[in-house]
């Protein structure tokens, strides 16, 4: 039924970037915070990671990994990366093609800053507004600039809400202090969040009894308790990689080809036999038995001879040899 | 001996004059010419019966492995009365090459005077010389794939080749490659020998088509282990067994067990100073090819 198999291929456990310093982290955008006169030179790296287990999709007969093809159904060919450009489809089939230098020329006038619009408190920001999570380090010659904003955010309480271009998309987004650093929330616009008002099931009304409602306000405040994000652990991922662990040890692992383990050899072997059989099938013939009578071959002296040597022992002993 | 230009000795009654004995052969190992001569005179009792009655080629280095090398089939002019020749015609036609016949230690030690760090051959001996005593399998890793994918393709060829009745004898190639040689009664053309070796090349690549090609096209092997079949020809000649090689660390093309292919080896341990230790110990692991064998290769010509 499954055309693919999943197999874990992954690091079983990605070592955080505190281990070895910030200096492991890539820096994947250089610009500036701008408010007012003031510009602060900032160095933005992505703060989260998710902990995913990479698996590769597998041909499920041959445990080969799935080739991806980004091919032309036109011109029956696999396109390299330099044919591939971008094209807007302004109508059904009609495409607008845009090139680097159109989504160059937009970054040039509003990138490499972060635009401060307003100082707002953070609690008057919904969550459902933010996207991903940036740290922002100071900038070469910015350190001084870089504390002073901090410092002012910190006393001050606010945060800023900017607008950012990341990668040809302008963003919304909230800088705030975390910890000793300047951090930007990319958020969505407005007009990117959708309203529960769409949702079907939500429009019924119904009348609740106060003791109802204070036995439940009653619950909740019996489960009350500090956040401590330590307590929680992705049990899902662990049962996974227990599952992964388990089969790693009992060698229930499938083998990538680079690499057969010696179980491998010995189903190609199977598959190599299967088809000197059908070849001699196909031309009548009855298959070749080996009849280990070679003259001259020096046995005795000679290891090579031995092991190669095709007696009817032969096969049983090399599966147990390439077997360990 | 430092500083001496020329030296004359004796090898089994023959005069030889040996010259420049410490010019440096593979700098970066301090090996001279005389620890080429010094290994192939030592070397002879195994690699002589090897060699015997089969047309030589010359590949020589005369200024060492960093220096311009070239083959050379036709027996030089200045060389001595006793070293034996035979007229060949390489591609059937009237003109003939007389190929120098490297049948005793007199003849093997002036080669090495030359400056022939490579020992290659003639696949079929004077008697059969249209009919090849043994088949090759070349087997030669394309990047990324590694020695380690070459010897997993061997221990299939030796499953395959055991399917037929027959077995080979696996060595190192002293480079990256690996071969396996596979002993002959002298009865089959080299048309015939390559088509069976083309046969099992061509049934590894249909079953194991990730790591296995028959691809000429150098860019189209890519991750994979070529299977040379052309190599079984007429006076195709490739680094014979205990062959030294022109590569740092002074490699040998090197005989070893199927248990140690099993178990994974490192070809560049075999080289000029290991293997004379290890054949003192482990004797001919090519004693088959060195007599005329009686294994057929039917079973797979019927199939081709």
């Amino acid at each position: 039924m499954f055309k693919t198999v999943i197999v874990f291929a992954g690091v079983m456990e990605r070592p955080l970037i505190e281990k070895e310093g910030v200096e492991r982290m890539r820096t994947i955008w250089k610009g500036a915070i701008s408010f007012g006169l003031v510009n602060v030179p900032v160095k933005l790296y992505t703060a989260t990671e998710t902990n995913d287990i990479k698996f590769n999709f597998l041909h499920a007969k041959c445990k080969t990994p799935i080739k991806y093809e980004k091919r032309c159904p036109v011109c029956d060919v696999v396109v390299p990366a330099e044919e591939i450009v971008r094209g807007y489809e302004y109508e059904k089939g009609r495409y607008v093609v845009l090139d680097e230098a159109d989504f160059a020329e937009i970054e040039i006038e509003q990138t490499r800053s972060v635009d401060i619009i307003d100082f707002v408190d953070l609690a008057e920001i919904d969550p459902i507004y933010y996207v991903k999570t940036y740290f922002l380090a100071p900038g070469d010659g910015g350190q001084k600039a870089y504390a002073l904003l901090r410092q002012a955010m910190q006393d001050s309480g606010k945060i800023a809400i900017a607008k950012v271009v990341i990668r040809s998309k302008q963003h919304l987004a909230a800088v705030r202090v975390y910890q000793n650093c300047l951090v930007m929330e990319t958020m969505y616009f407005p007009a990117e969040i959708r309203s529960p008002a769409v949702l079907p099931e939500l429009d019924y009304e119904v009348k609740l009894s106060e003791n109802e409602l204070r036995m439940a306000v009653e619950l909740i405040e019996n489960l009350a308790a500090e956040f401590d994000p330590g307590k929680y652990t992705d049990d899902y991922r662990q049962a996974l990689l227990a599952i992964i662990e388990a089969k790693i040890a009992g060698k229930e692992v499938e083998a990538v080809p680079a690499r057969p383990e010696a179980g491998k050899v010995i189903d190609l072997m199977e598959a190599l036999r299967a088809s000197i059989n059908r070849a001699h099938q196909e031309k009548g013939l009855q298959p070749e038995v080996a009849d280990g009578s070679e003259g001259g071959m020096a046995a005795e002296a000679n290891p090579n001879v031995r092991a190669a040597r095709p007696d009817p022992e032969a096969r049983p002993r090399r599966r147990r040899a390439t077997g360990e | 001996m430092i500083g001496v230009k020329k030296l004359i000795v004796q090898v089994n009654g023959r005069d030889l004059a040996l010259t420049n004995l410490n010019k440096l052969y593979w700098p970066d190992d301090g090996l001279h010419k005389r620890d080429l001569i010094n290994y192939y005179t030592g070397m002879a009792p195994y690699l002589l019966p090897h060699l015997r009655d089969r047309p030589f080629t010359l590949v020589r280095y005369p200024e060492g492995i960093a220096g311009e090398f070239f083959y050379q089939k036709e027996c030089p002019e200045h060389a001595p009365d006793w070293v034996q020749r035979i007229p060949v015609s390489v591609d059937g036609g009237d003109k003939r090459i007389n190929f120098v016949l490297c049948n005793d230690l007199p003849t093997l030690v002036w080669l090495a005077n030359l400056g022939c760090v490579e020992v290659h051959t003639w696949a079929s001996r004077i008697g059969n010389l249209e009919n090849p005593d043994f088949a090759v399998f070349d087997l030669d890793p394309a990047p990324p794939a590694t020695f380690q994918d070459a010897l997993e393709v061997a221990l299939l060829i030796r499953g395959v080749l055991a399917e037929f009745g027959l077995m080979g004898c696996p060595k190192t190639s002293g480079a990256t490659g690996f071969h396996i040689n596979v002993p002959l009664k002298p009865v089959y053309s080299f048309e015939q020998v390559r088509l069976a070796v083309q046969y099992v090349a061509r049934l590894l690549v249909r079953v194991y088509p990730q790591r296995c090609t028959v691809e000429r096209a150098v860019s189209k092997r890519q991750g994979k282990v070529y299977i040379d079949y052309l190599q079984n020809g007429r006076a195709k000649t490739m680094a014979f067994v205990y062959s030294l090689r022109p590569r740092p660390g002074a490699p040998v093309s090197t005989p070893v067990t199927w248990q140690e292919v099993e178990n994974g080896l490192d070809p560049v341990s075999f080289n000029i100073r290991s293997v004379p230790k290890r054949v003192a110990l482990l004797g001919d692991l090519y004693a088959p090819l060195r007599e005329e064998s009686s294994q057929e290769l039917d079973a797979i010509l019927k199939l081709c």
